[in-house]
């Protein structure tokens, strides 16, 4: 979604949360869909580097994870097609 | 469990050194963050957790200071916020970044289907408990119960436009959080919680 604008985000500390808010700010109708990265990107980070006081995916989180995504890729393709169809 | 303890503490605050003592503060955030709101001494103690003779004497303190303002109607004393006071913006803008926490996520969680109980844990939780630290980054919410995932998504957002910080909220069923077997619940079940929403509260 970022590439087909010409944008990237900078690697490193924090590229995931400005992705997913440039996104949220990009397209506000779709902030219902663009913000479940947001919350898996949060669960991922927690899972990842693990802390016991933080809480780490459940399966009924993955099981959720997986359905955001495939909404969030769809509005990804969606949106690719029409900043494309635009240009032409 | 350490709930009903944390709940009610009166000790000096961790969470900023511009208000008195925690109880003060729990007063403030019930009568400040909505000063169209008339509150009894009696309703201001229930929502708070203080003992009804504590909450009588903060009540009584910020009325002295003009921060409160109270009125008689029959046999009920009804307090608000003065929003006429020289310092209330500034005042009610402490308030509700350190003490806003309570009223703000119980209001909002209050509205959700699905939710049983409902706690404040972490970083917030143990300022609030009187433990001191740097100021809470985060809030992280522990939710017991089966909500939908994208009314806590819009509490979470909601809560973080009016408190301005971020808060986190994570669910477990009553099943797994009263068994605790996991690592991390039983962490958090170790330190301090500050009650939301209580089973009492649900069941009743």
């Amino acid at each position: 979604m970022l590439a087909v604008q010409g944008l990237r985000t900078k690697g490193g500390d924090g590229g995931h949360r400005v992705l997913g808010e440039l996104m949220q700010a990009q397209l506000p109708d779709y902030k219902q869909v663009l913000r479940e990265f947001d919350w898996m990107r949060q669960k991922r980070n927690d899972t990842e580097y693990y802390d016991p006081g933080r809480p780490t995916a459940t399966t009924h989180d993955v099981a959720d994870g997986i359905l955001a995504a495939g909404r969030i890729v769809d509005l990804g393709w969606t949106f690719v097609e029409f900043v494309t169809a635009t240009r032409r | 469990m350490n709930l009903l303890s944390c709940f009610v503490k009166t000790g000096p605050s961790a969470l900023t050194p511009f208000l008195r003592s925690d109880a003060q503060g729990a007063v403030l955030a019930e009568t400040m963050l909505d000063p169209t709101v008339e509150l009894s001494i009696s309703e201001i103690a229930r929502r708070t957790g203080l003992l009804p003779a504590i909450a009588h004497r903060e009540v009584t303190r910020l009325i002295k200071a003009d921060v409160l303002r109270d009125r008689r109607e029959g046999n009920n004393r009804l307090v608000r916020a003065n929003t006429d006071h020289p310092l209330w913006s500034v005042m009610s803008q402490i308030v509700t970044e350190t003490y806003g926490p309570v009223p703000v996520l119980r209001d909002l969680l209050n509205g959700v289907v699905g939710v049983r109980e409902a706690f404040v844990y972490g970083s917030w939780a143990a300022r609030r408990a009187g433990r001191p630290g740097p100021p809470p980054r985060d809030l992280d919410v522990m939710v017991v119960g089966n909500p939908s995932r994208t009314d806590l998504l819009d509490v979470a957002e909601a809560a973080r436009e009016r408190l301005h910080i971020e808060v986190n909220i994570h669910t477990t069923t009553p099943a797994t959080w009263a068994a605790k077997d996991d690592p991390f619940l039983a962490t958090v079940a170790s330190r301090p919680l500050i009650v939301l929403i209580s089973q009492e509260a649900t069941d009743g």
